[in-house]
């Protein structure tokens, strides 16, 4: 450190007044000091500190929906009675004895083989709604927390 | 102080209203930060979004050991720094050798500047050509009017590195400056 610019900086430092008539150094060192001093103008949108807590609970909601639901518990098991309900109230035959696995055995599909000819559909259906979540979840959903 | 562990408490229990308040008491501290070394007002303002979440996700570690503002102010110069990482932003470097300090003093001062008439925006100016370091030092104190130690927390940096760095700055600025006059009383 140069020991007589640290000696101005510390005296202009405690300078209360401008002092146009100080020599070249001080005078240089009045201006730098005077700018810096300068606060920025540039000010954050009225509402800034409301989107900020907007986006922490739209955060909080998402996490919130996130934490395993108990009622999926029930779900399962009404599921499966709904299911038990159906087949036998309608009678339908599962046919085990034509479903087999790999394919070298004749395949039947009992009951798939009907809509058989629309796999494509089916599938691109399947691909189609994982995307459209994928894409919901890392663009649209990001948005509001920035 | 106890208006900050107030204040944290506060938003610690879930008050979101006094978090609506502790950013309306820090926003200008931050924006001056970000906003000096950022210069993208879109990319400003995000920034400064993403400091107060962080704030947010971070205020139960806070345990009080400084300042709110130098802790908040400690977040926002990380996350500055970071954005110039993060988008590969080349910075000047810090003019370690006075070889290099005196290239910046004699670097051809750009057109648009050179024509500025407002010596406050001038050295504003300047300031931005500056290294980040030097920058980020400078706002804090002549801006924020934090001293050594609270820079140092801030920063990173020892304390002595930092009363060197705010020295070296304002004496670049003086050089330049005073070559500026020297040419206007030419004219």
């Amino acid at each position: 450190m140069n020991s007589q610019d640290e000696e101005l900086q510390k005296k202009i430092e405690r300078w209360q007044e401008f002092n146009p008539d100080a020599e070249d150094d001080a005078l240089a060192y009045q201006y730098v000091f005077k700018a810096l001093r300068v606060k920025p103008t540039h000010q954050l949108p009225e509402d800034f500190a409301d989107k900020i807590v907007k986006a922490i609970e739209g955060k909080k909601s998402r996490a919130f929906a996130k934490v395993p639901d108990h009622t999926s518990l029930v779900a399962i098991p009404v599921c499966a009675i709904i299911l038990i309900v159906a087949v036998t109230a309608t009678g339908y035959d599962f046919n085990w004895s034509s479903i087999k696995l790999f394919s070298y055995f004749d395949v039947n599909w009992g009951f798939l083989k009907s809509i058989s000819p629309y796999q494509g559909v089916f599938i691109f259906g399947i691909v189609f709604i994982i995307l459209l979540n994928v894409v919901d979840k890392t663009l649209i959903r990001r948005k509001d927390i920035i | 102080m106890n208006d900050d562990r107030t204040l944290v408490s506060k938003v610690l229990s879930g008050d979101m209203q006094a978090f609506r308040e502790l950013i309306k008491h820090h926003e200008r501290l931050v924006l001056h930060m970000i906003g000096r070394l950022v210069k993208n007002r879109e990319e400003c303002e995000e920034l400064c979004q993403d400091v107060f979440l962080r704030v947010y996700d971070k205020l139960g570690d806070f345990n009080f050991q400084s300042r709110l503002s130098t802790w908040i102010a400690t977040i926002a110069y990380r996350y500055a720094i970071n954005h110039f990482k993060k988008k590969k932003i080349e910075w000047n470097e810090l003019p370690e050798h006075e070889s290099s300090a005196k290239s910046f003093t004699e670097f051809e001062t750009p057109e648009s500047l050179a024509e500025e008439k407002d010596l406050d925006q001038y050295v504003l100016k300047l300031v931005d050509l500056l290294p980040i370091q030097y920058k980020a030092v400078l706002i804090l104190y002549h801006v924020e009017g934090m001293n050594y130690s609270e820079i140092a927390t801030v920063t990173g940096m020892p304390d002595g590195t930092v009363k060197n760095y705010i020295f070296r700055a304002r004496t670049l600025l003086k050089e330049k400056v005073k070559k500026y006059l020297g040419k206007e009383e030419l004219l």
